[in-house]
């Protein structure tokens, strides 16, 4: 229950943030065919006038019992502004995250059965080229690509947003083939990297397994190779890489920040950067309080899912 | 039957060429000709679907929450009425109110509503509505952004179902209000607290009208829907052409173009001016431009000792290419400011030369001022004291270019100008301070339909917030009083030529350029009508060409 | 081994090629660069020396610097100063330099700073220099006279480029060195102070952690007006947490050791303790921390600047300029392609030793990943 007192304090320290910064919402207003006294006004109605600790105190109360308030530049409750966009920043990440995993550990194992080959030094070089690519380039880079000329028009994958305008008049199959079609791009943006990160961790930790005594024990018994490597090696190997996936939400929240301006996905990151520009206060403090929220459950899954692959821990 | 396409091609401007052409040239001949599409029967024109796509999503329809450009237009001319509109002189004429009366001393005016308006909900419009949406604007816990539209009117009342009397003081211009604000439904609306007003789902969720198009849907960040009213008054034309009209926002400028040249979106407003060849290219498309009231400039901070001395700041304007600037950063989409009254306006004054670009003159002008480079840093000083300054702007792109190309043109006749981006808030912050915390500052706004720039430039405003060139010229002062008072356009367009010259003597700010909008177009989409007013204002007549309506995959 | 010939003075390194190739090479190259530089960019040179700016100095003096270091290392072995003494560095340099990459990285990095401290020599134009007319100079593909072509105002590529490069570089190391000193501070502390200190400072160091870098840098940086200096303070401040754990770890590990524990019952003071038994043992995870977070660094200020809250124009910025060519790309694909092949190839440079050095240094920790 360590994560409560960590949340109060992020929240509390952005609250002062954007508190004490210059500038509030009213800033849209900005006009001389605005009154002052309207703006004044505004900021009455918005609570803005108050000293700060007792915005403070009536926005910790209202926090606390579930009601996040009202987006200042949506006109709506801010749990309806984040219900619209949360799912969409779940689809890209978890998606994403099961690519980064797969493609990294595949791409990992390959590596370490062929250890100094050719192959092995070029993907560890071309997982060290993407590393250190801006994930906002590389999507430019994408969209480029998909532009050229060279592409012929029927094989053109989507750059913006995340259904055809046709969409509704879709049949079930046919959504989800143009959701896919438009989660290709965003997902690789968002992804290659921590998959390349992935792929020199899954190396590693499948070099030191393949060491040891027991697969050595297991090929001696006459188990095929693949066998081997897939069923003994690979799970032992895993019980690093699974801890990965708590350092790897922090990563995929940030990311889809840039990703999400960059192909416009209708998510919690762009949602985030329009309203932290806005100064919606209540959109960033509660999209804030959701994503810390979902790196810490992210991270209790983490640690459920290496019990799963480690038998040797046991969670009383 | 009058050629929507001839008409709008007569507005337009000024179109640049491509990106690595020429600049801007006036190319009203050149835009390419439209080839006709076979004339239909005004009975054929009813049906169909018109997509207007945008970049911005409009996050609410509430009058009383937003002052946003494309909000303001559904509200208007979509989805609620006006009691009055303009028309193309930007004249008052009938709209809800199918007439008014002025007492004799212009301290009393009478409307006289449509007794044929019914909210899409089916109950009449009357002047309970027009009384409760007046109330509501003046009381000041609604915090109604365009409340000072009002400031001469008080009291209003119900003399009968169709008929309300207000009381005002008198003033020119006094029908103006009326022309913008849209009238809200008691009905539905008479129990929410002013405070809750604003944030009422009725703007996000459940909008009820009584316009020509009726709400059907919204997703929010990603479309609004409308559709026909049935009902809408056969007086105002009855029921539109299109059976549907959607507003689609896509962030994305290139998905945007290619939604257009599908014909999935059959307007796409507010284009970007880098997009501009390739609409013309398709032969489809077009691209329509015509002025609207936005203009932009420097401001300078009358407090700095510098930018006290009126010749200073001349010289400045001299020294920048606004004509190259226009090309650089709107396409040729604007033209060369030359005061505060843009080319939408009656009273522009097209015989009035900016000052001329001349970066000699500006050098002259400084040596002789003495402001010499006497220790040949390259940069020019008096006393001790460099001309040099900070450019600040705020985050949009093309204030920051602006402030790019400034610097490097300032630098040529030896002046420092420093671009600095600042957050919109902070810079608001520093501008409305008294300390005016600030050198010069790229910024651009919209002035009002009846443009009143007292705020902005007379003595008695000094240190109110929106003061920010602490600029006062005696002279100026009773010309910016009696604007707002006379009501014949004769004495008025006398007034705000002196305005203009004054201005453009001292130049308190450095004004660069009018705004040129522009729209792209699909040929099928007819009966278009655009100005400053809006490019909704003839909503109720577009048509969508029947032969292109099976292709555009309407739903 | 061989004396030195006359060759070796005027073309250092050409004999050794045969031999030593990678040193020859490389001697051979960077002088026969330099020197070709100092000729192609005489009339500037004679500039500086008849006053310049600082940046000119600097770059006049890595010239000269480069030149001298080249020469002496194109010289054969026999001329050349006796072996270094065997200390715990030459081992470890010796460990560092079998791994081919990062002997690469090296190689590109001191390339990439040499660059930087060279721009006023090696950019053709004026960073800021825009086309006499605008509009006919812009958007310009590369031609030999610009060779990555010209931006929206008609400002050369490849210069800004160049510049660009020391900011994101000055950025980096500056704000690394920040977090470093102040996530080996924090990690020293809890590690050696151990009980409520440690967790109460683990605990802010796992809540900062929990939260996604880039929102709290976009938070911090959009409400305050961004400039250089800024940015580098929010992203040494935000940049430390990775740092602190792994020195807590090591010092949690180290403090335990003999002679640690006979200088505690000896009664040295905590702090020299600290200094100097603790410290000094556990700076191989620190340097490599540093290394890889350099790499981080440049691709956080890249985000932050291409989402237009970075080093305000007109300075430029690799990410700020990437986001300028954003909405021209599918027509002037080289402003983005560019800056962009800059900051991957940064990157990777610093990844590369951040890499050799962890093998060299201690073959069993993993770490890195701290953004």
């Amino acid at each position: 229950m360590g994560a409560i007192p960590l949340l109060w304090g992020i929240l509390t320290l952005l609250f002062l943030l954007l508190h004490l910064a210059p500038g509030d919402p009213t800033t849209a207003f900005f006009n001389p065919n605005v009154s002052p006294e309207v703006i004044e006004q505004m900021r009455r109605n918005f609570g803005l006038d108050r000293p700060l600790y007792e915005q403070y105190v009536r926005w910790l109360g209202s926090f606390l019992s579930g009601d996040f308030g009202y987006s200042f530049s949506q006109f709506r409750p801010v749990t309806a502004v984040l219900a619209d966009a949360l799912p969409n920043t779940l689809l890209l990440g978890g998606v994403s995250l099961g690519l980064i995993f797969i493609i990294g550990c595949a791409v990992g194992i390959v590596q370490a059965i062929r250890q100094y080959s050719v192959l092995d030094h070029s993907l560890t070089f071309l997982a060290l080229f993407i590393y250190s690519m801006p994930g906002f380039w590389l999507g430019l880079m994408l969209i480029l690509i998909v532009s050229s000329n060279a592409v012929p028009d029927g094989a053109r994958l989507p750059i913006s947003g995340m259904q055809s305008l046709d969409y509704d008049a879709m049949g079930l199959w046919g959504r989800l083939a143009d959701r896919g079609r438009h989660l290709v791009l965003p997902t690789i943006a968002l992804g290659v990297a921590s998959a390349a990160a992935v792929a020199r961790y899954m190396r590693g930790s499948m070099l030191e397994v393949i060491g040891q005594d027991y697969i050595r024990t297991a090929r001696a018994k006459g188990l095929t190779e693949r066998r081997v490597v897939l069923v003994h090696a690979l799970r032992n190997a895993m019980i690093p890489v699974v801890s990965l996936l708590g350092l790897f939400l922090p990563i995929l929240f940030g990311g889809a920040v840039v990703i999400e301006v960059v192909f416009s996905w209708p998510g919690m990151g762009r949602l985030m950067h329009d309203a932290i520009l806005a100064r919606d206060y209540p959109v960033v403090l509660a999209g804030s309080f959701l994503f810390a929220a979902l790196v810490i459950a992210g991270n209790l899954v983490a640690d459920l899912l290496y019990a799963v692959v480690d038998p040797r821990i046991r969670y009383e | 039957m009058r050629n929507a396409w001839a008409a709008l091609l007569s507005r337009t401007l000024c179109v640049s060429l491509a990106l690595s052409g020429w600049g801007c040239g006036d190319r009203t001949e050149s835009l390419e000709e439209i080839p006709a599409l076979p004339p239909v029967a005004e009975s054929e024109r009813f049906g169909g679907t018109a997509v207007v796509g945008g970049a911005a999503d409009v996050a609410t329809v509430n009058p009383a929450a937003t002052t946003g450009h494309l909000a303001a237009e559904l509200q208007k001319h979509v989805l609620l009425m006006t009691l009055l509109r303009h028309d193309s002189t930007m004249q008052a004429e009938p709209y809800l109110a199918e007439s008014w009366e002025l007492n004799q001393d212009s301290t009393q005016v009478v409307f006289h509503l449509r007794r044929d308006v019914r909210w899409h909900d089916g109950v009449s419009t009357t002047a309970r509505d027009v009384a409760f949406t007046f109330e509501r604007l003046k009381e000041p816990r609604t915090a109604f952004p365009n409340r000072e539209w009002f400031d001469q009117w008080e009291g209003a009342e119900v003399l009968d179902p169709y008929t309300i009397r207000f009381v005002l003081r008198p003033h020119a211009g006094f029908l103006y209000g009326w022309t913008q604000l849209p009238i809200m439904p008691a009905h539905l609306l008479g129990d929410v607290g002013p405070e809750e007003l604003g944030r009422d789902p009725f703007g996000t969720e459940a909008p009820v009208g009584n316009g020509p198009f009726r709400f059907v849907e919204r997703l929010p960040g990603d479309r609004w829907v409308f559709e026909a009213n049935e009902g809408f008054p056969n007086g105002l034309g009855g029921r539109p052409y299109l059976d549907r009209l959607v507003y689609k926002a896509v962030p994305d400028e290139a998905t945007l173009f290619a939604e257009l040249r599908t014909g999935s979106v059959h307007m796409l407003r507010d284009l970007p001016p880098s997009q501009i060849e390739r609409i013309e290219a398709d032969p489809d498309l077009a691209v329509l431009t015509f002025p609207i009231r936005s203009y932009t400039f420097i401001v300078w901070n009358g407090q700095r000792p510098v930018f006290r001395d009126a010749a200073v700041r001349r010289a400045l304007t001299m020294a920048i290419d606004r004509p190259s600037l226009v090309g650089a950063v709107r396409n040729g989409l604007g033209r060369v400011a030359n005061g505060p009254i843009g080319p939408w306006h009656w009273a522009y004054e097209a015989e009035l030369a900016p000052l001329a670009y001349d970066p000699e003159g500006a050098a002259a002008l400084l040596d002789s001022l003495g402001w010499t480079d006497s220790d040949g840093d390259g940069v020019r000083d008096r006393a001790g004291n460099e001309l040099s300054f900070e450019l600040s702007t705020n985050d949009r792109q093309v204030n920051q270019d602006i402030s790019v190309i400034v610097q490097s043109q300032l630098r040529a006749i030896g002046v420092e100008a420093t671009p600095s981006t600042r957050e919109s808030g902070a810079l608001a912050a520093a501008l409305t301070s008294p300390e005016r915390r600030f050198d010069a500052v790229v910024l651009a706004w919209d002035p009002d339909f009846e443009v009143d720039d007292r705020p902005l430039f007379a003595c008695s405003h000094l240190g109110e917030i929106f003061q920010f060139a602490s600029y006062c010229n005696r002279e100026l002062d009773p010309v910016l009083d009696s604007i707002p008072m006379v009501r014949d356009r004769p004495t008025r367009l006398r007034l705000y030529r002196k305005y203009n010259r004054i201005v453009q003597g001292d130049q308190p700010f450095t004004f660069l350029y009018f705004t040129t909008d522009a729209v792209g177009v699909r040929r099928e989409l007819q009966g278009l009508v655009l100005d400053a007013r809006g490019e909704f204002t003839s909503v109720r007549d577009w048509w969508v060409h029947p032969d292109y309506r099976a292709a555009n995959g309407s739903p | 081994m061989s004396a030195r010939r006359w060759p070796d003075l005027i073309l250092p390194g050409a004999r050794l090629v045969s031999r030593d190739t990678g040193r020859g090479i490389l001697a051979l190259g960077v002088w026969v660069w330099l020197l070709g530089l100092a000729v192609a960019r005489w009339d500037r040179i004679i500039a500086t020396l008849g006053g310049g700016a600082v940046d000119e100095w600097l770059a006049l003096l890595t010239l000269a610097g480069g030149l001298v270091t080249a020469w002496r290392l194109g010289q054969p072995r026999a001329a050349r100063a006796a072996a270094a003494p065997q200390t715990q560095w030459w081992l470890a340099w010796r460990a560092f330099r079998r791994h081919r990459p990062a002997i690469v990285g090296l190689a590109l990095v001191a390339l990439l700073a040499g660059t930087a401290l060279l721009t006023p020599y090696l950019a053709p134009f004026d960073p800021a220099q825009q086309g006499a007319d605008i509009v006919a100079t812009r958007f310009h593909g590369p031609t030999p006279t610009h060779p990555m072509g010209t931006d929206r105002f008609g400002r050369d590529v490849f210069s800004r480029v160049l510049y660009g490069g020391r900011i994101s570089l000055l950025i980096g190391f500056l704000a690394v060195t920040l977090a470093i000193t102040l996530g080996t501070a924090v990690g020293a502390v809890a590690g050696y102070a151990r009980g409520w200190v440690d967790s109460t400072s683990m605990r802010v160091v796992d809540m900062l952690l929990s939260f996604p870098r880039l929102v709290l840098l976009i938070t911090v940086v959009a409400l305050i007006e961004p400039s250089i200096l800024i940015i580098t303070i929010v992203l040494g401040l935000t940049g430390w947490m990775g740092t602190s754990r792994v020195v807590r770890g090591e010092v949690l590990s180290v403090r335990e050791r003999e002679y640690v524990l006979a200088a505690r019952a000896l009664g040295f003071a905590r702090s020299r303790i600290l200094f100097r038994h603790i410290l000094p043992n556990v700076v191989s995870p620190i340097i490599v921390a540093a290394t890889l977070g350099i790499g981080n660094t440049i691709l956080a200020e890249a985000a932050l600047s291409f989402l237009g809250l970075g080093v305000p124009p007109p300075a430029p910025s690799w990410g700020g300029m990437v986001a300028a060519g954003r909405d021209v790309m599918l027509d002037a694909w080289w402003i983005t392609l560019f800056p962009g092949l800059a900051i991957v190839l940064t990157v990777m440079s610093f990844n590369l030793i951040g890499d050799g050095l962890r093998d060299a240094l201690d073959p069993r920790t993993i770490v890195g990943t701290d953004s």
